[in-house]
This record gives structure tokens, C-alpha cells and sequence, in this order.
């Protein structure tokens, strides 16, 4: 453990007061001031490697989704509209065809032009036209629905459809809302409560089409049935929709900022995403904290998680991404969009995945669509190494003597919050002069039990403005938040299944299980071993014993020691041969039995109806129409003989008569012979 | 809210068909006639696919078998001598939608609708087309058909037929575009439906020789193939028609084949004897002429009449 090399001068007593000035800064009991510490603008090593210059763009998630939906909505628009289209020409064409139905003489008159109006009486032809029968014709009713379908669907088609996204937004949210062609913003005091009342009020405006639809799909079938179809039209409401329907919605969006939704707001998202209504709710964290808020508030911040609460809605799909992790935040644009539930999007609005790389705000998603399961519902990838506490980064650094050095470190939460401009001070600078075992990187020193760490003091690697690399110990509050960061990321791996305590402990019992079983085979074998090994021991010592004293071999049967194997050395010719005839003798002789049963081979049946013919009670068809025995009882042999000769496919099987009295039954029976080969 | 609001009204009434759903009027064919197994294996196929029956069409020309559309409990068209084909193409041009069948026979196939018939096998549209071969006109009564055996005594050939008979398989092996080929007998139902199946599920123009028996005015035409299956070759393969095992064990005669190779097909049919049963010859790739027929189908009927009205506004009487 001796990493660091002791100063030569630095004395024993020297070395325990600074120390003490550590641990009393670290403990917050001030030793800022001594030598040992110093506050100079340094930053951690790590976030040199993950943060770009540029600044984030608070409209990036909304353009993404506005993007998302470019892609996703107006193909399904346009398939919809291209459904009604059909239906309102097959209603229009139901109708145009009753207005043909009685023409009447004028348009009779006017359809065989001046010409034939002196060769044709028009008043005649409409009689005879007008007393045609036999077609269906549409009542006051049903041309009342037909209409109002078809001014449903010509309101829909010809009204230019909604834009793709409706963004309710609070006023400090007006920075994320991109003027874009397809939004459409609203300003609203509770965004969340805003988007409940705008998507019934939207939802109602699609029942209505899809009332209408309904009632054309049965109409151009005429198969509507008032008395069954008109309850079931009223009742059509969002819940009643399919999935499919669903998705058509117009796509309200409720922005508003984390703070806010984890604060006053709650109740409203809350309801919302208990609803079920199929609502984007869109809330935007920002990566750093104000610094006027104070510090309890800035660490009491971290412990909200909202994302979290929001799959404690369990049928709401819920996300929480960043706006530096594109592919992932476009995922799970596409997921939402794509299906009908509530949705909660949790955006870290920042130009570099630091927040996610720290696990500050890890990336998740929760799909409830994906199965019933947390494994299957919860999926933590894009996350870099998920299946470590902290991802581990190399930084290459010249060692005193001027020699490349690459340092693996682990990129921490703390390495995230000392960026906020309010936590600086969380974090002091140790003087290089102070070389000890004491100083455990942090991420080793979460790792330790609670009695060793009491003794030593975690610090992490900063490089000033001259990109010097230094070390750094950070307050024990800043540490205890990074420690529960550590135990939501590890909550987080758990539920979906990266180190699973449950799984650890089933592999270990099937270890067990297996080991012991292992043991136990092993020594049974060993014990046979040992048996056969010691009567191989005994029967050559008889052997020998008995070859010794002149005994000839076939006598060795009788003196055969008590451990001999059971198998005699030579068997007697005649007890073998006796054996098996004794076994034939006790099994009954086979007879080779031939069912007098009548049967049909029925999957050769070629449905000709003959055999039906001559007695449908006798011959049926199965589901197949293919024939097969009905009730035998029911005919005659004589008529099953008389149906297997007219056969085509010859496969009735008359079998024996049923009846022993029948007349001419020799005849018959040898008329059958061949049908029963 | 845990999932849509359960509602069984959501969904139409769902609709089963049986068999019933299928049959027309009572067939009146011959006691022994082996059409009423192809009605059967049709029906069977139309139940298994639950094809709406209101969406399928059977279209026939004249003869025997062509009485075919009036057993069968689903739209039909009962056509001129030898114009079931084109008939059947009209439909598939503007209704893509239907499933159509045809039944036809060697005189209405063969001999008047020869024209139709090679048009039809190179529009390849999706549709299936039964040949129904029992090698004689039966409807009027026994007349040399262009598939009668030779020596075969007909009203017209009293002292036998006196021509070699045409063979329609050497013949479409022969013609542009053909894409599905297989033959299969009446007598054997199994393979009879496995073979109509295929033909079904092949998209483009599925052609089925089925060689037929007629009990009243060819008898005997096929009893040697029936007597003695050895004189058959059923043509096996995992792109062939696949029949349980017990049926394929009904016949001795077996040999590998693979569809697409058109050049062993022609030489199995050229062969004569045996006679081939199974899938000869089938190419998927092979264009359709309905993909360009059903152009503009969902054109609004005002486009349409503006259309019409536009073309004969450059005619005057």
C-alpha cells in the first residue's frame, strides 16, 4: 500500500497535523486554512476527457421529437385517411346507386336525349324501371347515417389534419419551445393539467371519426344493425379505441423543468401518467444547479428521482436520458410515439454525456410494452460499462521523470458536481507535498467497510489551468451524495438484471447443489472401486490358493469365496436352453385377429357421395366431408358390400355381418373378401 | 389506468366459416365422378384459409367440371366454351382482392380456349386454374377431347381416336412465363388438397393438372395408374408437395426433384411413362400482368368519371 514516496523531511508529527487538517475539512469541522489544503481553480481529471466546449441547445428534445414524429406520424395519417377515402366512396356509391334507383321520367327523358325521347315514352320505361324488386333499399335512417359519416370524413379529409405536436409549456419553458412548422405551442399555467383537458378535447374530435368509421365498415357491408350497433357507436370513447386508432391522437406534449415536477407540479403528472392517456410529458433537467438555492437544496436535488417515480406509475413508460446521448433519447422518442401509453421523458439537457457518465443521471428506460417482467421492462443500456459501479477512463500523463504514464481512473459522481459552480468548495486541493496510504481513490474508498474508511479519506485526481494533476479530498457530505448515487445505479443494475443478489444466490445454491452431487458420485464410485477391486483381490487369491493345492478349474465353482460376483463363471447348456421354452410356454400363442368391425380408410375418400347414397345413417362425412362409419347398426351388410364394390377409391372395408341371421350372408360375405384384404 | 379499457364491443363480430359456408346447390355430377373430390379439397382449402366467401370467385368455362361454380357457396361465373381464362384475368385486373379458382377441362382448356390459355399462363395474374382431365368431352356425351388416348373409341372415333393425344404439360413447360406446374389425380385426395394448397399459397398463376376420372364416359382411362400406383412418379423435394408420410408410402415410384429446374421437368413429362405427380416446375420471380392491372384502383369515382367523361369528350356523335 505504499503508493506515494515519503517526503524525507517531513516528520512524523508534521504528517499527523496535516492530517488532521484533512480529516477536519473533510468532516467539515474547517482546516481549510492550513497549509495543507489549498483552493485554486482545478477541475477532475476526468472531465477534460467527456466535455466539449459548445453549450447545450434547451430545444434539442423537442426537436427530436417534432423529428421523430416526421417520420413516424403521417404514414400512419395518410394509411387512415386513404381508409376512409374507401369507405366514404363505398357510402358514396351506396347512395349515388339509390338515387339511381327510381330515376323518374324527366331524368329518363334526359338521359335518351332529344333523339330518343320520340322513340321511347319515358313515363312507360319509369314504370317499368320503378317496379324492379329484389334489391335492398336504404331507409330514412340509414341514408341519416350515411350522410352524417360521410360529412365526418369530409370534415377530416378536406380539414388539413392537426399539427403533429401540441407543446403546452409554462413561461420559464418558452426557450425549449423551437419555432417549427408541425408544433403548435400553448402557453399554460400547469402544463401537465393543461395536456389532460387538451387531449380529451382532442381525443373526442377523433371518436367522432371513429364513430364514423365504424358505422361505414358496417354500412358498405349492410350489415349495421341498429338495434345492436347504435349502443355500441354512442359508447365509443379514447379507451375504447385499438391500439392502431390510439396512435392517430394528435400528440400533446407538456413541457416543464425537473425542479418544477418534482415540486408543485407533481400532482399534476402524476395523475396524468396514472390516467393512461397517451401524453408526452417532457421534463427538462438541467445538469448544474442554481447556486442561490443553497446548498441542502442543490443536495437534496440529487436525491429526487423522477424518473424513478415515474415507473412507480408502472404502466407509464418512462425514460430518462440526455440530450448528449442522441441515439438513446431518439429510441425512445420512437417507442413513445409508437405506442399508447403515458410517457415520461426525463431530458438532461447538456452538450456532453457527463451527468450519465458520472451516474448523476444514468441512463434508463422503462417500457412496459416490453414484457411483464423488470428484466424485460427495464433496460439500462447505453449506459458505458453498466456492469461496473463507475466507468473507467485512461488518461495519459508524464510521470516526474518525463515518461508517458496512462492512469485508469473512474469517472465518479463527484467528478460530475464539482462542475456546479455551487459545490466548488466541496473539494479542496492537497498540498503535493503530503504523500499518504490515507488518500484512497474514491471510487475504492465507496468500497470499503465502514470501520476502514473511518481511518482513511477518499480523494480523486484534479489537473489546474497548467493541466497539472493534483489531488483532491472532497467534503464527507459530497461523498455520502456520491454514495447514493452509487446505490441507485447498483438499485438500478439489480431490476434489470446486472448483478442480480437473487440470481448470485441461485447460482450458488446450484454450485452447492452440484459440488455435493459431484462429491457424492465420486465417492460412490471410489466405493465401488474399492468393492471391485478387493473381490478382484479375493478371487485372484482363490485362484491361486486353489491352483496351489491341485483343485482344477471347473471346480472352482463350489468353492467359489462369499464376495464372488453373482455371474457364475460357466453356465450349464441345458437350464438355458430349458429357460426360454418355459417363457414361450406362458405367453399365450399370437393369433393373428382381423376386426369384424366395418371401417373406411377415410383419408382416401373422395367424397363422391355413393356409399351416402345407398345409406346416409350408415356412411357420414366428417369436418373433412371424407366418409366414415356412422352407426353400423343402421344398415345392412348387405349394403356395406354393395358400397365397397361401387368405391371409386375402394376404401370401404365391409368387415364381418353384424347380423348372423341376414339372408344370402355366404354370398355376401365372399363378395366382402376382398374389400377385407 | 392499466391497459385500454376492456371492451368486447371494440371488435366486429368475428366470423367462423365451415365447410356448409362453402357448398352451393347439390352437385350433380355422376355417382363415381371425380370432380366431387377437387369440389371437396377446394372447399376444405377455403375453410382452412377462412376465405370470406363473398371474397372468392369460381369461374368456369363448359363441360363437366365447369359446373363447378354453381356447387360452391361463394361468387361464380359460369362462362362461354373455352373463355374461363380471360374472364378470370378480368376479375384479377380490378379486384386484386378476390381469390379466384378455375375450373376448366381438356376440351374447354385444351382445344376452343388453346388461345386463352397460353395468354393466360404468360399474364401469370394470382389466381388458380384446375384442369380437370378425364380425357373426353362428357358433357355431350363422349366426344374425342384433344387429351383422348389414342385407339380410344369415341362417337366421334367409333374405331378409336385416331390422333396421338396432346400432352398440356410438355405443352406449358413450353410457354412464356409459366410459373406454377404440378399434376396430381383425383383418386388421391390427400395429394389432390396438398397440390391445390400449393397452387393457392404460390403467388402468381398456379396451374393444376388433375388427371380425372369419368365413371360414365372414359372408365378405365386411368384404372391401370389407379390399379397399380408403381405407374405413377410422385416427385418429392423440400420445395414439392408435401403429403403426410403414410400417403407418400402409397406410392412405390418416388424420385427428388427440384421446381426450378426446368429442363429435368420437361424430360420427366417427355417420358410419358411413368406418369409424374407433384410440383414440375415453379418460379416466383416471374412477373405478374396483375401488378400492372390494378393500377389506380383506389381512384375516387369522381376522378373517374371526370376521367371517362374527358376521353369521350373527344368523340362526337
Amino acid at each position: 500500500m505504499d503508493q506515494y514516496p515519503r517526503l524525507p523531511g517531513a516528520s512524523a508529527e508534521a504528517k499527523a497535523e496535516w492530517l488532521r487538517a484533512i480529516r477536519d475539512f473533510h468532516f467539515g469541522r474547517g482546516g481549510a486554512a492550513h497549509p495543507a489544503l489549498s483552493w485554486r481553480p482545478a477541475a477532475p481529471a476526468t472531465c477534460g476527457l467527456v466535455v466539449p466546449a459548445a453549450s447545450a441547445d434547451p430545444t434539442a428534445p423537442l426537436r427530436e421529437l417534432l423529428e421523430v414524429a416526421r417520420t413516424e406520424v403521417p404514414a400512419r395519417r395518410e394509411a387512415f385517411a386513404t381508409q376512409l377515402r374507401t369507405l366514404r366512396d363505398g357510402l358514396a356509391d351506396l347512395l349515388a346507386v339509390e338515387d339511381q334507383r327510381d330515376p323518374g321520367p324527366e331524368r329518363l327523358r334526359a338521359s335518351v336525349g332529344a333523339f330518343g325521347a320520340d322513340l321511347v315514352d319515358a313515363s312507360a320505361l319509369d314504370g317499368i324501371l320503378g317496379a324492379q324488386r329484389g334489391s335492398m333499399r336504404v331507409d330514412g335512417r340509414r341514408r341519416q347515417r350515411i350522410e352524417q359519416a360521410l360529412a365526418v370524413f369530409a370534415r377530416y379529409l378536406d380539414g388539413g389534419g392537426p399539427p403533429l405536436l401540441t407543446v403546452l409549456h409554462t413561461e420559464a419553458g418558452r426557450e425549449a419551445v423551437p419555432a417549427m412548422q408541425g408544433l403548435v405551442a400553448e402557453l399554460a399555467e400547469d402544463p401537465c393539467r393543461a395536456a389532460l383537458r387538451s387531449f380529451d378535447a382532442a381525443a373526442e374530435r377523433f371518436c367522432e371519426v371513429v364513430r364514423a368509421l365504424r358505422t361505414a365498415r358496417l354500412e358498405v357491408t349492410s350489415s349495421y344493425d341498429a338495434e345492436r350497433h347504435d349502443p355500441w357507436i354512442a359508447t365509443v370513447d379514447w379507451e375504447t379505441l385499438s391500439a392502431e386508432e390510439l396512435s392517430l391522437v394528435p400528440t400533446i406534449v407538456a413541457v416543464d423543468s425537473a425542479s418544477r415536477l418534482t415540486g408543485e407540479a407533481m400532482p399534476g403528472w402524476s395523475r396524468l401518467l396514472a390516467s393512461g392517456r397517451p401524453v408526452q410529458v417532457l421534463a427538462l433537467a438541467s445538469p448544474v444547479h442554481d447556486p442561490e438555492q443553497g446548498l441542502d437544496a442543490v443536495f437534496s436535488s440529487y436525491r429526487v428521482e423522477l424518473g424513478f417515480l415515474g415507473i412507480g406509475h408502472r404502466e407509464a413508460f418512462v425514460q430518462q436520458t440526455s440530450t448528449a446521448c442522441a441515439e438513446h433519447l431518439r429510441e425512445g422518442f420512437r417507442r413513445a410515439l409508437g405506442g399508447t401509453r403515458a410517457a415520461l421523458h426525463v431530458v438532461v439537457v447538456e452538450p456532453a454525456p457527463l451527468s450519465v457518465a458520472s451516474r448523476a443521471h444514468p441512463l434508463f428506460r422503462y417500457d412496459p410494452d416490453s414484457g411483464g417482467s423488470w428484466a424485460r421492462r427495464l433496460d439500462v443500456s447505453g449506459n458505458p460499462d453498466p456492469e461496473l459501479d463507475w466507468p473507467v477512463t485512461t488518461l495519459t500523463c508524464l510521470a516526474p521523470g518525463g515518461r508517458a504514464k496512462e492512469l485508469e481512473l473512474a469517472v465518479t459522481f463527484v467528478d460530475h458536481a464539482l462542475q456546479e459552480s455551487a459545490l466548488t468548495g466541496e473539494a479542496l486541493v492537497v498540498s503535493d507535498e503530503y504523500r499518504s496510504d490515507d488518500l484512497v481513490p474514491l471510487a475504492d474508498y465507496l468500497r470499503l467497510d465502514a470501520e476502514t474508511a473511518a481511518r482513511r479519506l477518499p480523494c480523486l485526481w484534479v489537473q489546474d489551468e497548467d493541466q497539472d494533476l493534483h489531488r483532491a479530498v472532497p467534503t464527507r457530505r459530497l461523498t455520502q451524495a456520491c454514495r447514493d448515487r452509487l446505490a441507485f445505479w447498483r438499485s438500478l443494475q439489480e431490476l434489470a438484471g446486472i448483478h442480480s443478489e437473487h440470481v448470485e444466490r441461485a447460482l450458488e445454491r446450484a454450485r452447492d447443489e452440484a459440488r455435493q452431487g459431484r462429491e457424492e458420485l465420486e465417492a460412490q464410485r471410489a466405493a465401488e472401486l474399492e468393492q471391485v477391486r478387493s473381490e478382484a483381490v479375493g478371487q485372484a487369491a482363490h485362484l491361486l490358493a486353489a491352483t496351489l493345492v491341485g483343485v482344477g478349474v471347473e471346480d472352482l465353482v463350489g468353492l467359489a469365496p462369499v464376495t464372488a460376483p453373482a455371474v457364475p463363471v460357466s453356465t450349464p447348456a441345458a437350464p438355458a436352453a430349458a429357460a426360454p421354452a418355459a417363457a414361450e410356454a406362458e405367453v399365450p400363442a399370437a393369433t393373428a385377429t382381423i376386426s369384424s368391425e366395418p371401417w373406411i380408410e377415410t383419408a382416401l375418400c373422395t367424397s363422391c357421395n355413393d356409399c351416402r347414397n345407398i345409406n346416409p345413417q350408415l356412411f357420414v362425412y366428417d369436418d373433412n366431408k371424407q366418409a366414415k362409419i356412422g352407426d353400423p347398426s343402421a344398415g345392412t351388410f348387405a349394403q356395406l358390400v354393395k358400397a365397397a364394390e361401387k368405391c371409386p377409391a375402394r376404401c370401404i372395408h365391409p368387415g364381418q355381418p353384424l347380423d348372423p341371421n341376414e339372408k344370402g350372408l355366404d354370398k355376401l360375405i365372399a363378395r366382402a373378401a376382398p374389400f377385407n384384404r | 389506468m392499466f391497459g385500454l379499457k376492456s371492451d368486447p364491443s371494440t371488435e366486429l363480430p368475428e366470423r367462423y366459416f365451415s365447410l356448409e359456408d362453402y357448398e352451393g346447390g347439390v352437385a350433380r355430377w355422376c355417382p363415381g365422378c371425380g370432380d366431387l373430390g377437387v369440389l371437396t379439397a377446394v372447399q376444405r382449402i377455403c375453410r382452412a384459409e377462412q376465405l370470406p366467401p363473398e371474397k372468392v370467385v369460381c369461374v368456369s368455362g363448359i363441360g363437366c367440371s365447369s359446373r363447378f361454380p354453381h356447387y360452391v357457396g361463394t361468387y361464380g361465373f359460369h362462362g362461354l366454351h373455352g373463355r374461363p381464362l380471360p374472364v378470370a384475368c378480368g376479375i384479377k385486373s380490378r379486384r386484386p382482392d378476390l381469390t379466384v379458382w378455375v375450373a376448366t377441362g381438356d376440351g374447354d382448356c385444351c382445344s376452343i380456349g388453346a388461345g386463352h390459355w397460353i395468354h393466360a399462363l404468360r399474364y401469370n395474374m394470382d389466381m388458380v386454374v384446375m384442369l380437370f382431365d378425364n380425357s373426353v368431352y362428357g358433357l355431350t356425351k363422349k366426344q374425342t377431347s384433344p387429351t383422348t388416348p389414342q385407339g380410344m373409341s369415341t362417337n366421334t372415333h367409333p374405331s378409336g381416336a385416331w390422333l396421338p393425344p396432346l400432352d398440356p404439360l410438355t405443352a406449358m413447360l413450353g410457354m412464356t412465363n409459366v410459373s406454377f406446374l404440378a399434376q396430381t389425380v383425383d383418386w388421391n385426395p390427400a395429394h389432390l388438397h396438398a397440390t391445390l394448397a400449393a397452387a393457392y399459397r404460390h403467388k402468381g398463376l398456379g396451374f393444376v393438372r388433375i388427371l380425372q376420372r369419368c365413371p360414365t364416359y372414359s372408365a378405365g382411362v386411368f384404372e391401370d395408374l389407379q390399379r397399380d400406383p408403381s405407374r405413377l412418379l410422385m416427385l418429392t423435394g423440400p420445395r414439392g408437395i408435401q403429403v403426410e408420410p403414410a400417403i407418400a408410402n402409397m406410392f412405390p415410384n418416388k424420385r427428388e426433384h427440384d421446381p426450378s429446374d426446368l429442363g429435368t421437368a420437361r424430360a420427366i413429362c417427355e417420358a410419358h411413362d411413368p406418369v409424374p405427380i407433384g410440383l414440375l416446375f415453379q418460379d416466383e420471380s416471374r412477373p405478374c400482368y396483375d401488378a400492372f392491372t390494378n393500377h389506380g384502383l383506389g381512384m375516387p369515382t369522381a376522378d373517374k368519371v371526370a376521367a371517362l367523361e374527358k376521353e369521350l369528350d373527344r368523340f362526337t356523335v
